[in-house]
C-alpha cells in the first residue's frame, strides 16, 4: 500500500461514509412531520487499516457500519395500552353526553320537570275539582309525559342502534389493520432476512397499524427473533406471522334486543375485548343505552302502577257506564296473581268497591267484591271475579272480552264507580285506568279518559266537589313507595339522573386521565425516537464539515502525487 | 382539564408542535366553557358537570315546584275566602234588617197593614238570602260543600230545601292535611240542624267475608295486617302465620287453620258473632303472642295463653258500612224489615217499605227516595243511623209503620229514651209542682199524675202507670206500635170516654200532645216528637207567617231566634277570617321558602360572573402567550443559519 492507493482510499471511504450519513440526516429531517417516525442515526465506525512501513496501524478511515433506529419496545407497549385506555374511555363518554343531551336534565323541558308538572297539575284538580278544564291540563300534561318518555326510549333505542351500526364498522377496520400486520410481518422477516439490518421503513409502518388496532382492542404483541409481531386478544392469538384469524362483526340476538358481537372468523370464537374504542363502545351500548332504557322503562312502570293503582279508586264526575279494561289476562280462568293470568302488574288478595248509582234519583248501592289470592285454596280468577259481579251486583254486567280483558256495563240509565281496592285488581286489569301501557315503549293516557275529562277519578267520596284522591295523586310526586325502596317516583327518576350524571363524570375523569398519561407517554417516546430539526441541522453542519474535510484530505493527497509525478519530467 | 407538565430530556420538533396543539385545545376548551357559562348565565349545563351539585338541585327544583303548587292552592284558598267573607256579610246585613223588622213590628204604632208589608219585605229577603246562599265562586257554589256543582238551596215544597253536602271543600296548603276551605249550608244557615240521631247501635256481628278495614279493632286502632306466633303448648310447638296479605275476616282463619296444619298443630280458628276463636286439643295448651313488634294479634283481639282449650277472642267492633246486610245488624240479631217505616213531615205522611232491602244502603236509599226531604246517613261512630230534615220550615218525625222496624233501627222519634226536653222541637214538656195530668177513665174515676221527675218519654209513660197501679184504675200507658204516639188504653169496662185534663195550668197536657179526642177506650196523643231545621230560613218564614198573621208573640219568638242566627252567623265570619288570617300567613310563610329554595338553587347552578369573567380573562391571558411563545419557538431554527 502506498500513498496513492491508501490515503485515496481513506478519503473516498470518509466520503462516501459521510455522504451516507448525510443522507441519513436528510431522511430524518424530510420525515420529522411524520407521525410516528422513528428517528435514525448513522453509526460511523474507523476501519481496521493496513500496518505503515514504520510498522504501525494508523487504521483504515471511516465506515458507516449501521443505522441506529432510536425505539423503546416496552414504552411502544405501554403507548398502546393507554391509548386503548383513553380511546375506551372516550368512547364510553361520547355516549354518556349524548344521553345527557338527550336528557336534557337541569332545563324547564326535561323529565323531572315534566313529571313534577304532571303531578302539580293534579294539585290544582283537587283545589278546583268541578273545573273540567283543568282536568283537561292532567290530561294532556299526562300525555305530554308519556309521549316525552316514549320519545326519549325511542331515540336511546335509536343511539343503542347507532353504535350497533359504528361497531360493525370500527370491527371492519380492526380486522383490516390485523390482515396488514400480517402482511407487514412476511415484508419485515424478508428484507431483514436478506440482511439489510433492520428494515426501519416497515417496522415504523407495523407500529403505526398496530397503534391504530390498539385504539380499537386491547392488544398484546410479542415478537419474533425473525422480526415478526405476533398479536394477541388476552390469551387468543389473532395475528401469527404472516397469518390473521380475522374479525368478524357478528349479529346476535341477546334477550330482546340485537347486539353486534366480536368473533374470530375462523373458528367463529368469542373474542374478549376490554379495552379500546370496541370496549368503550360495547359498554355504552350495554351498560349506559340499555341501562337507561331499562331504567325509563322501570320509572314508566311504576308511574303506570302507581298512578292506576290510586285513579282507578277514585271517582270522576261522570259515572262510568262502560268500561273495558286496558290490561287482558292470558287465561281468564288462572288465578289473577299467576304466572298464567300473565298481568304486568299483579293484583294481590283483597277486596274492592263498586258502587251503581241510578242516575235519576242518585240512589247508589255500593258492594264489596272480594278478590281472594290468600293462595289458601279457591283464588280468584277473572271467571271468578266476573261470575261474583254478575251474582251479587245489580244492574251491572261483567263480561270477558274476546281478547281476555274485564268488561263492565251498567244497565240504561244506571251508571257505576269503584272505590277502597285493597287488591290492585282493578289496576292490574286496567279497570279505570289513567295510563295504559306497562313500559316507557308503550306508556299512554287512557283513550276513554282522554275523551271524557269529567271522568278524571278526582274524588274518594263520590262527590263533585271533592278532590281527595287527585290530591293523593299529588302526593305521589313525593311519598316514598315501599315498591321503590321508600323512594317517591322522582326520587327513582333523579337517582337515574344521579347515577348518570356520575358515570358521565366518571368516563370523562377517566378519559383525561388516560389521555394525560399517552400524552406523557408519546413524550417519552418522541423524547427518544421524534426528530430535532436543530439536532439534524448540527449533525448536517458535523457531517458536512468532514465531507469536506475529506474532499480537502483527498485534494491534498492528489497535490501530493502531482509533486510526485513532477520529479518524473 | 389542565395541561401535564412534561418531563422529557429530549424535545423533538413533533412534540413542540403537539404540546402548542394540547396547549391550544385545553384553553380554547377552557375559554369556551366559560363563554358558555357567561352566555347562559348558568354554572351546571348538564348534570356531570357536578354530579352532586346535580342532584341537590334536582331535589331543590322538585321541592321549589312543589311549593309554587302550595302557593297556586293557597292563592285560590285566599280568594275563595274572601269571596265566602263578602257573601257571609251580605247573610248578615239580611239578618239585620230582618231584626230590625221584627223589632219595628212588636210595639203597638205597626199595625196589621204594615206588618203585612214587612212580611212582603221579609219574603224579599228569603229570596236575597236563597241567592247568596246560592252564590258561585269561579263555578263553586260556595256553601253546597262538596256537592258544589249544583245550587246547594233550592225554594219549594212548603220550605227551602238544602241539596248539599256535610263535608266542607279542602285545599292542600301546607303538606299537613287538606284545609277546609269552605263553609256548608249547614253552618251558615243551619240547615239541616233538625236531625233524628239514632239511639241504638247497630253494630253487626263479624263474619268471614268482613274487611278488615271495616273493623275496629280490639283497641280501635284498626286491624294492622302482619305476622301473629301461635304455640301449641305441649303440642306442635311455635309457628308463625303470615296475616300480612289477609283482606278479610275469612283470610285470617284461613292462613291461621292453614299454619296450623302445615306445622301439624291441631288448632282451628273459627269465629263468633263479635270476634276469632282459636280451638286446640283439650290435651294442649294454646298462646298467641305478637311475632316482633307487630300489633296484629292484640288488633284481632288474641294476643294472649289460653290454658286448657279454647281462646276466645275480644270484641272486634266492626263498622257499620253501607254495604252491611241487615241480616248482620245488632249483632246478627237483624231488625224487623216486613213492619216499615213511617216518615211524616208537617202533614205530608209516607211509607218506607224495606221488606227487600238487603243492606244498609238499601235502607238509607229507601228513606231518602221518600222525597219529604229526609236524608239518612250512617253516623261518624259509624255504629248507626242519623236522618236529617233538609227542608227549612217543615218537621220531621220517624215512626212505626207496623212493626218494631223503626226502633229495631234506633230511629223511631218518639221512644221510651227519648229526652222529655227534645220534644216538641226543643221547647221540651213543662211541668208543675204537683200533679200535671188527670186522667179520667170511663167509668169516671180520676188519677192524678205527677210528671216533675219524669226526664223521658219512657219516665212518662211508667209514671202514668205506677199511678194507674196505684189507683187501681185499668188504664194503661204505652206507645202506639204505629205512628208516633203515647196511647191510653182503658180496660175500666165503663160507658164513658177516657180523657186526659190539666191540671194545675200545667202545659204538659199540650205538650205531650194529649190534648185529643180519642175513641171511648183508646187516646193517642198527638205527634210531637218532629224535628225540624231551626235554621235561618225556617225562622225567616217563620217571622214572614208571624208577620202575615200579625202575630205580635210569634214576631217577638222568631225575633229571639234571629239574635241567635246574627250570633252564630258571627261565629261563622270569625271561621271564615280566621280561615282568611291563616291563608295569608301561609302565603306569607311559602313566599320565604320559595326564595330560599330559588337562592339555594341558584347557589348551586348560577354562574357567579364575577369569577367566571375573571377566570375567562386569565384564559384569555394564557392563550395568548400561548400562541405568541409557540409561534416565536416555531420560527426559531438553526436551519436559518446554514449557508
Amino acid at each position: 500500500m502506498g500513498l496513492v492507493s491508501g490515503a485515496l482510499q481513506h478519503g473516498k471511504n470518509a466520503l462516501l461514509s459521510y455522504q451516507s450519513a448525510l443522507q441519513v440526516i436528510g431522511n430524518n429531517v424530510s420525515n420529522a412531520g411524520v407521525d410516528g417516525y422513528t428517528r435514525q442515526s448513522p453509526v460511523l465506525a474507523s476501519r481496521a487499516g493496513v500496518p505503515l512501513p514504520e510498522g504501525l496501524m494508523p487504521g483504515g478511515g471511516v465506515a458507516l457500519t449501521a443505522l441506529q433506529r432510536h425505539i423503546d419496545e416496552a414504552l411502544e407497549t405501554r403507548l398502546r395500552n393507554a391509548i386503548g385506555q383513553e380511546q375506551r374511555s372516550l368512547a364510553e363518554s361520547e355516549a354518556l353526553v349524548r344521553v345527557e343531551a338527550l336528557y336534557n336534565e337541569l332545563t324547564d323541558e326535561d323529565l323531572s320537570s315534566m313529571l313534577g308538572a304532571f303531578f302539580n297539575t293534579f294539585a290544582d284538580v283537587q283545589g278546583n275539582p268541578l273545573d273540567v278544564p283543568t282536568r283537561g291540563i292532567v290530561i294532556s300534561t299526562g300525555q305530554a309525559l308519556a309521549s316525552q318518555m316514549r320519545r326519549m326510549r325511542t331515540e336511546l333505542l335509536d343511539m343503542h342502534d347507532q353504535v350497533n351500526k359504528d361497531l360493525v364498522g370500527v370491527i371492519r377496520h380492526a380486522n383490516q389493520l390485523a390482515g396488514e400486520v400480517a402482511g407487514l410481518n412476511i415484508e419485515v422477516v424478508r428484507a431483514e432476512a436478506s440482511g439489510q439490518g433492520a428494515a426501519s421503513s416497515l417496522r415504523d409502518q407495523r407500529d403505526r397499524v398496530l397503534r391504530q388496532l390498539a385504539e380499537l382492542m386491547d392488544i398484546q404483541t410479542a415478537e419474533t427473533p425473525e422480526g415478526a409481531v405476533n398479536i394477541y386478544i388476552g390469551n387468543e392469538p389473532l395475528v401469527q406471522y404472516g397469518q390473521s384469524r380475522g374479525l368478524t362483526a357478528s349479529q346476535e340476538q341477546v334477550g330482546d334486543r340485537t347486539v353486534v358481537a366480536v368473533r374470530f372468523t375462523d373458528n367463529n370464537g368469542t373474542v374478549r375485548i376490554n379495552g379500546g374504542q370496541i370496549a368503550g363502545l360495547v359498554s355504552a351500548r350495554d351498560n349506559h343505552m340499555h341501562g337507561q332504557i331499562k331504567a325509563l322503562d322501570s320509572l314508566a312502570a311504576n308511574l303506570i302502577r302507581q298512578v292506576n293503582l290510586l285513579h282507578s279508586q277514585g271517582q270522576g264526575l261522570d259515572g262510568l257506564t262502560d268500561v273495558t279494561g286496558a290490561f287482558a289476562v292470558s287465561d281468564p280462568a288462572a288465578a289473577l296473581n299467576s304466572e298464567a293470568a300473565g298481568l304486568s302488574f299483579p293484583p294481590a288478595n283483597g277486596t274492592f268497591k263498586i258502587a251503581v248509582t241510578d242516575q235519576t234519583t242518585g240512589e247508589t248501592v255500593e258492594y264489596v267484591v272480594p278478590v281472594s289470592l290468600t293462595g289458601l285454596g279457591a283464588d280468584s280468577s277473572l271467571d271468578d271475579v266476573v261470575s261474583y259481579i254478575n251474582a251479587n251486583v245489580g244492574n251491572l254486567t261483567a263480561s270477558v272480552t274476546s281478547e281476555n280483558r274485564l268488561r263492565l256495563q251498567a244497565d240504561g240509565n244506571w251508571s257505576f264507580t269503584f272505590s277502597e281496592d285493597s287488591s290492585g285488581v282493578l289496576a292490574g286489569l286496567g279497570m279505570n285506568a289513567f295510563f295504559t301501557g306497562d313500559s316507557a315503549a308503550n306508556i299512554g293516557v287512557d283513550a276513554d279518559l282522554a275523551a271524557a275529562p269529567q271522568r278524571l277519578a278526582a274524588a274518594l267520596t263520590r262527590a263533585p266537589g271533592d278532590g281527595g284522591n287527585a290530591g293523593r295523586l299529588a302526593g305521589l310526586a313525593t311519598a316514598p313507595l315501599a315498591d321503590l325502596n321508600n323512594m317517591s317516583i322522582l326520587d327513582q327518576w333523579h337517582s337515574v339522573v344521579g347515577q348518570l350524571a356520575v358515570a358521565s363524570a366518571a368516563a370523562r375523569h377517566s378519559g383525561e386521565a388516560s389521555h394525560n398519561v399517552s400524552q406523557s407517554l408519546q413524550a417519552q417516546r418522541e423524547a427518544i425516537s421524534g426528530v430535532n430539526m436543530d439536532e439534524e441541522a448540527v449533525n448536517l453542519m458535523r457531517y458536512q464539515r468532514s465531507f469536506q474535510a475529506a474532499a480537502r484530505y483527498i485534494t491534498l493527497v492528489d497535490q501530493l502525487v502531482d509533486e510526485m509525478l513532477a520529479m518524473v519530467r | 382539564m389542565g395541561i401535564q407538565p412534561i418531563q422529557s430530556m429530549r424535545i423533538s420538533t413533533t412534540m413542540q408542535t403537539q404540546m402548542l396543539l394540547e396547549q391550544m385545545r385545553v384553553n380554547t376548551l377552557r375559554m369556551f366553557d366559560d363563554q358558555q357559562q357567561l352566555a347562559t348565565g348558568r354554572r351546571l349545563l348538564v348534570p356531570s358537570q357536578d354530579a352532586a351539585g346535580a342532584s341537590r338541585a334536582l331535589n331543590i327544583s322538585a321541592v321549589l315546584s312543589h311549593q309554587q303548587q302550595l302557593q297556586r292552592n293557597t292563592a285560590f284558598a285566599d280568594r275563595f275566602a274572601a269571596a265566602t267573607e263578602a257573601a257571609l256579610t251580605g247573610v248578615r246585613d239580611i239578618f239585620n234588617e230582618a231584626a230590625t223588622l221584627a223589632s219595628q213590628n212588636v210595639g203597638v204604632p205597626a199595625d196589621a197593614d204594615q206588618r203585612a208589608a214587612a212580611a212582603a219585605v221579609v219574603e224579599g229577603l228569603i229570596s236575597q238570602l236563597v241567592s247568596i246562599a246560592n252564590r258561585q265562586h269561579e263555578g263553586i257554589y260556595l256553601f253546597a260543600g262538596q256537592a258544589c256543582d249544583k245550587p246547594p238551596f233550592e225554594e219549594g215544597s212548603g220550605g227551602v230545601v238544602y241539596k248539599g253536602d256535610a263535608n266542607p271543600l279542602s285545599v292542600n296548603i301546607d303538606d299537613v292535611a287538606p284545609t277546609r276551605i269552605s263553609l256548608t249550608g249547614e253552618q251558615v244557615f243551619g240547615a239541616v240542624s233538625g236531625q233524628i240521631k239514632g239511639w241504638s247501635a247497630l253494630t253487626p256481628r263479624v263474619d268471614a267475608s268482613m274487611r278488615l278495614a271495616d273493623l275496629q279493632g280490639a283497641y280501635r286502632q284498626g286491624i294492622r295486617p302482619g305476622q301473629v306466633t301461635i304455640e301449641e303448648v305441649g303440642g306442635a310447638g311455635v309457628f308463625t302465620v303470615d296475616l300480612t296479605g289477609a283482606a278479610t275476616l275469612g283470610d285470617v282463619t284461613a292462613a291461621i287453620n292453614a299454619a296450623a296444619a302445615a306445622a301439624g298443630a291441631t288448632i282451628t280458628a273459627s269465629l263468633t258473632t263479635n270476634g276469632i276463636r282459636l280451638d286446640v286439643d283439650p290435651a294442649f295448651d294454646l298462646s298467641v303472642s305478637e311475632t316482633g313488634n307487630g300489633t296484629t294479634a292484640s288488633d284481632l283481639g288474641i294476643e294472649r295463653p289460653a290454658p286448657g282449650g279454647a281462646l276466645v277472642g275480644k270484641f272486634l267492633l266492626p263498622r257499620l258500612t253501607l254495604s252491611t246486610p241487615l241480616s248482620w245488624l245488632r249483632m246478627g240479631m237483624g231488625i224487623d224489615q216486613a213492619g216499615g217505616l213511617r216518615l211524616r213531615n208537617d202533614n205530608q205522611t209516607v211509607t218506607v217499605d224495606i221488606s227487600t232491602a238487603q243492606t244498609v244502603q238499601d235502607v238509607i236509599n229507601a228513606i231518602n227516595a221518600a222525597g219529604i226531604g229526609a236524608v239518612a246517613s250512617i253516623n261518624a261512630m259509624n255504629n248507626g243511623l242519623n236522618v236529617q230534615c233538609r227542608v227549612s220550615g217543615s218537621s220531621l218525625s220517624i215512626g212505626e209503620q207496623s212493626g218494631t222496624t223503626a226502633t229495631d233501627l234506633g230511629i223511631r222519634s218518639l221512644h221510651s229514651g227519648r229526652k222529655l226536653a227534645d220534644l216538641n222541637n226543643g221547647s221540651g214538656v213543662g211541668t208543675v209542682t204537683g200533679a200535671d195530668i188527670r186522667i179520667v177513665a170511663r167509668t169516671g174515676a180520676t188519677v192524678d199524675v205527677d210528671l216533675s221527675g219524669a226526664k223521658t218519654v219512657g219516665d212518662v209513660l211508667a209514671a202514668i202507670n205506677a199511678a194507674t197501679g196505684a189507683a187501681g184504675v185499668a188504664v194503661t200507658a204505652d206507645l202506639t206500635s204505629t205512628g208516633n204516639s203515647i196511647e191510653l188504653v182503658d180496660a175500666t169496662g165503663g160507658a164513658g170516654w177516657i180523657r186526659v185534663e190539666r191540671m194545675n195550668f200545667s202545659p204538659a197536657l199540650e205538650d205531650l200532645g194529649l190534648d185529643v179526642e180519642g175513641s171511648p177506650t183508646n187516646l193517642v196523643s198527638r205527634d210531637v216528637s218532629a224535628a225540624r231545621p231551626e235554621g235561618a230560613f225556617a225562622v225567616l218564614q217563620d217571622l214572614r207567617r208571624a208577620l202575615d198573621a200579625s202575630d205580635t208573640a210569634g214576631i217577638t219568638a222568631a225575633g229571639e231566634r234571629l239574635k241567635r242566627l246574627q250570633q252564630n252567623t258571627g261565629a261563622v265570619q270569625g271561621q271564615a277570617a280566621a280561615l282568611g288570617r291563616l291563608v295569608a300567613a301561609r302565603q306569607d310563610r311559602l313566599e320565604d321558602a320559595v326564595l330560599t329554595s330559588q337562592s339555594l338553587l341558584s347557589d348551586i347552578q348560577d354562574a357567579d360572573y364575577t369569577e367566571v369573567i375573571t377566570r375567562f380573562t386569565q384564559a384569555q391571558t394564557v392563550m395568548q402567550a400561548t400562541l405568541m411563545t409557540g409561534s416565536r419557538l416555531m420560527q426559531m431554527s438553526l436551519l436559518d443559519f446554514l449557508r
